[in-house]
């Protein structure tokens, strides 16, 4: 019987863990599970498992060490704290956070680690800001580790800096937008005792009175909720542009300061409402472009949190202590343990391990790393220790020099949506000639209705409804693209999906997903039964740690195997009194896959191949691609040419280079531009790197290197390629909804010019216009938030 | 019609407070997590008699 680990859900066929708790014995599918389930009931918090909405994170403990040595290191922590005046706080940053159960559940816990006074966690932002005694330098280890305990992940934010500027532009944002809302209505309420002459004329003192207060209200609205407008408008022009801030500032300042003219002249209108309500109006759109931009920033900065990376320096004899890989000095002695990225170019000095280069160079299969052996940075123990010499530091080795690029090219890349429209200046331009016209025409008619009609102008002609056509319609997309797992960084990259003659896809952990299966089989004694061999090849390697072992984790394994003994290179075992043996048999090795043998008493019984698993729906992306948008689609790999060929044959691909180093793939990318035109580059490794930056469009998928991530301008968050196609459909969404909007924008102006130039229209009604059409351009973008793909890949 | 003279000032004064009010929450960073605190009334804070103990242990 199948039975679900109570703490994360996890079904497991043997259960081989338990919990003890008041409410009975509980299953658990691992000791870190167990220990979990234990702790939260022995700290009386079991409303937990009652209350949340989602299964709480596996307890994995292998990285915990890792994690918590940073505790042990203040001076890597120490620039990460903050002093407040009773207490020192550090942000962390959590991950699988996923309801308010697991908020409530990490802040008990921590409650009862002593030296802590408070650990808020915020649900929206998955952020744990602990607050701790001002006596510690750094919060007391104890706190991680209970937070580890639990399951869930924990990792400084990546910087700092950009979360506090995140919050102080979300409440700079929200105080104006409150102000202005409280303010127009409260300034309308008065304007509607003005324009409904409730009052006659011999109570011109209270009419004073209402006109009055009106100032009072709208000062602060016009000059704090609406101070962006003015400051954008500054901007532009000292860069001597004219942008769409320009004549929302001028109708802003006409509007209040027009109508403390009118009132020294003893006129009848003030505009002051109008004034409030067209800040209001404007706020609300540029608050909701900010909600959905800072969520995007959220979600991709996330993917930048990591743990400052450290490692274990041999001192003396087996002794060593934790290091930042910063600190590395040259001849060096480190400790390397399965599992850990080697983070300089080194030599081997002693152990022996299997070495996966699949990030730095594309080639599938593991290396065996001995002494005398040299290691690149970046490279990946699968299995076995190492002890290592450092050869360079951490700075100076290919991953970080292609990293440098990266921060540069990102650098580079900040460019504001906002300002993308050309036409900007055009349009102001046209707009303040138009209020000179209609000031200039309507002068005869006295100055207070020559100025009545200007204002409605400027404000029915407002561009904001133009300025908000395209960001939100951006961001919009983005949220979209969320909810079918891209997360995309630069939206730049969104609006050049349409150009694209072709796609680059990478091989090793992009079209294949980096796990070996077996691909063929080949029987010695055809009176033999194949499942039969299998079923004891499965036994054999149940155990063995090393990654190709892995392809036979789905094979029914035969279980009377006794006195099974595991080696470098195979295993054997015992089975019904007769020696069964597997190891690797090179010399019949195919492109890309690697064969091994099965012997029985020494003698082969099957050969079988395995090897780097072609991701189930690679082949209906890349036919998708082609048959509906006319793409030509390569691949591009660091992996040996033969294998690399044999792919680009089964997928059907265009061409199919393999032997590539990083920049030879960057330089194939940048000749197809110039030949074919623009390119989409998919790769996950740090040698995808240069190439994905060279690319119009680039993507990473789910497991990518870090440096892939950051080089991409699109992430997939699923472990699969299957939101791939949905990107340039998104894109073409996008594209329509962004000139729908900019056509309606024009067709409104185009009838309410008129209007207002004939002076048929109040400042307010004018107002009022250009709220709608504003709205309409929301929800217009809105719309693409209830997209759906219209397709579905046939696996 | 005299009442307006005192009414009107009152509603500024009203408005002003309430402007400070939801300032001061802006502040203290009440906004920034709608969810979360919604369900905190769902949650009992049990005191574990232990735990009791010892507060009274290290009180004394």
């Amino acid at each position: 019987m199948s039975i679900a680990c109570w703490h994360c859900g996890k079904v497991d066929a043997s259960h081989p863990f338990t919990a003890r708790t008041p409410d009975g014995e509980k299953p658990a599918c691992c000791a870190g599970c167990a220990a979990a389930i234990e702790m939260v009931h022995d700290l009386g918090l079991d409303d937990y498992y009652l209350m949340r909405s989602d299964a709480a994170p596996l307890v994995d403990q292998s990285d915990h060490e890792r994690t918590l040595a940073l505790f042990d290191m203040p001076e890597l922590l120490a620039t990460h704290v903050q002093e407040s005046e009773d207490h020192k706080t550090l942000n962390l940053q959590l991950a699988d956070v996923n309801c308010a159960a697991c908020c409530w559940l990490i802040e008990k816990v921590l409650h009862e680690v002593p030296g802590i006074q408070a650990a808020p966690v915020n649900l929206a932002t998955m952020q744990l800001n602990l607050q701790f005694d001002k006596s510690l330098d750094i919060p007391p280890k104890e706190a991680a580790q209970k937070v580890l305990e639990l399951g869930y992940g924990l990792a400084l934010p990546g910087d700092p800096a950009r979360e506090k500027q995140l919050t102080r532009e979300f409440r700079t944002m929200l105080g104006r937008l409150i102000l202005a809302g409280i303010g127009s209505m409260q300034s309308m309420t008065y304007a509607a005792v003005l324009y409904l002459n409730v009052l006659d004329s011999s109570e011109q003192l209270y009419k004073e009175l209402f006109r009055y207060s009106s100032l009072l209200i709208a000062t602060p609205v016009v000059f704090y909720s609406g101070l962006p407008f003015f400051q954008g408008a500054w901007r532009g022009l000292k860069q001597g542009t004219l942008n769409m801030d320009l004549p929302i500032a001028i109708a802003l300042f006409l509007a209040w300061g027009g109508s403390i003219v009118n009132m020294m002249l003893g006129g009848d209108h003030v505009y002051f409402e109008s004034a409030a309500m067209f800040v209001f109006f404007l706020l609300i759109s540029r608050w909701l472009e900010q909600h959905q931009r800072h969520r995007i920033q959220r979600e991709w900065q996330r993917l930048q949190d990591a743990l400052p990376q450290v490692v274990r320096k041999v001192t003396t004899g087996d002794d060593y202590r934790w290091i930042g890989v910063r600190q590395i000095r040259l001849e060096d002695e480190l400790f390397m343990a399965q599992g850990e990225v080697i983070p300089v170019d080194a030599e081997v000095l002693a152990g022996e391990a299997q070495v996966s280069e699949a990030a730095l160079t594309g080639e599938s299969l593991p290396i065996t790393r001995q002494p005398g052996d040299l290691v690149a940075a970046g490279s990946k123990l699968l299995e076995g220790q190492l002890t290592i010499k450092a050869r360079g530091l951490a700075h100076e080795s290919l991953v970080a020099r292609i990293g440098e690029q990266v921060q540069q090219a990102q650098n580079e890349r900040v460019t504001v949506v906002r300002d993308w429209q050309k036409v900007a200046p055009l349009f102001t331009f046209g707009i303040l000639l138009l209020a000179i016209t209609t000031m200039a025409y309507h002068w005869s008619s006295g100055p207070t209705v020559a100025f009545e009609y200007t204002l409605a102008l400027l404000v029915i002609t407002c561009p904001c409804a133009l300025a908000l056509a395209v960001p939100l319609s951006i961001s919009a997309t983005l949220s979209a693209g969320l909810r079918y797992g891209l997360l995309i960084a630069s939206p730049k990259q969104l609006l050049a999906m349409h150009h694209l003659k072709g796609v680059m896809f990478d091989k090793t952990g992009t079209l294949t997903n980096g796990e070996f299966a077996l691909v063929k089989t080949e029987v010695a004694d055809d009176s033999q039964n194949l499942e039969y061999l299998l079923g004891i090849t499965a036994a054999l390697e149940k155990d063995h740690p090393h990654p190709i072992a892995r392809a036979f984790d789905n094979v029914a394994h035969e279980t009377h195997l006794t006195d099974i003994r595991i080696s470098r290179t195979g295993a054997e075992g015992m089975y019904n009194g007769q020696r069964w043996s597997i190891s690797g048999e090179p010399t019949k090795a195919r492109p890309g896959a690697t064969c091994l043998v099965l012997k029985l008493e020494g003698k082969p019984q099957l050969w079988l191949w395995v090897s780097d698993q072609v991701r189930p729906e690679s082949a209906a992306v890349i036919e998708h691609f082609h048959q509906e948008y006319g793409w030509n689609v390569r691949l591009a790999s660091g992996d040996a040419a033969e294998a690399v060929q044999a792919l680009g044959q089964q997928l059907h691909l265009e061409e199919a280079h393999g032997d590539m180093t990083p920049n030879e793939k960057a330089e194939w990318l940048a000749a197809l531009q110039a030949t074919e035109g623009s390119q989409m580059m998919v790769g996950d490794g740090i040698n995808d790197a240069p190439a994905l930056l060279e690319a119009d469009v680039s993507v990473a998928p789910a497991n990518s290197t870090s440096l892939a991530r950051q080089a991409a301008g699109v992430y997939l968050l699923q472990h699969d390629l299957a939101a791939l196609p949905v990107l340039p459909a998104l894109a073409k969404r996008c594209r329509s909804i962004i000139w729908q909007n900019l056509g309606w924008t024009l067709l409104y102006n185009a009838i309410a010019i008129p209007l207002a130039m004939a002076g048929t229209i109040t400042p307010w009604a004018a107002a009022l216009g250009m709220a709608t059409s504003s709205l309409l351009v929301t929800l217009n973008a809105n719309r693409i938030n209830r997209w759906k793909a219209s397709f579905s890949l046939s696996p | 019609m005299e009442s307006l003279v005192l009414i009107i000032p009152l509603s500024l004064i009203g408005l002003a407070v309430t402007v400070y009010i939801l300032f001061k929450a802006l502040k203290s960073g009440q906004f920034e997590d709608l969810e979360k605190h919604g369900w905190s009334v769902v949650f009992d804070d049990r005191e574990r008699p232990d735990a009791q103990q010892q507060g009274k242990q290290t009180d004394e």
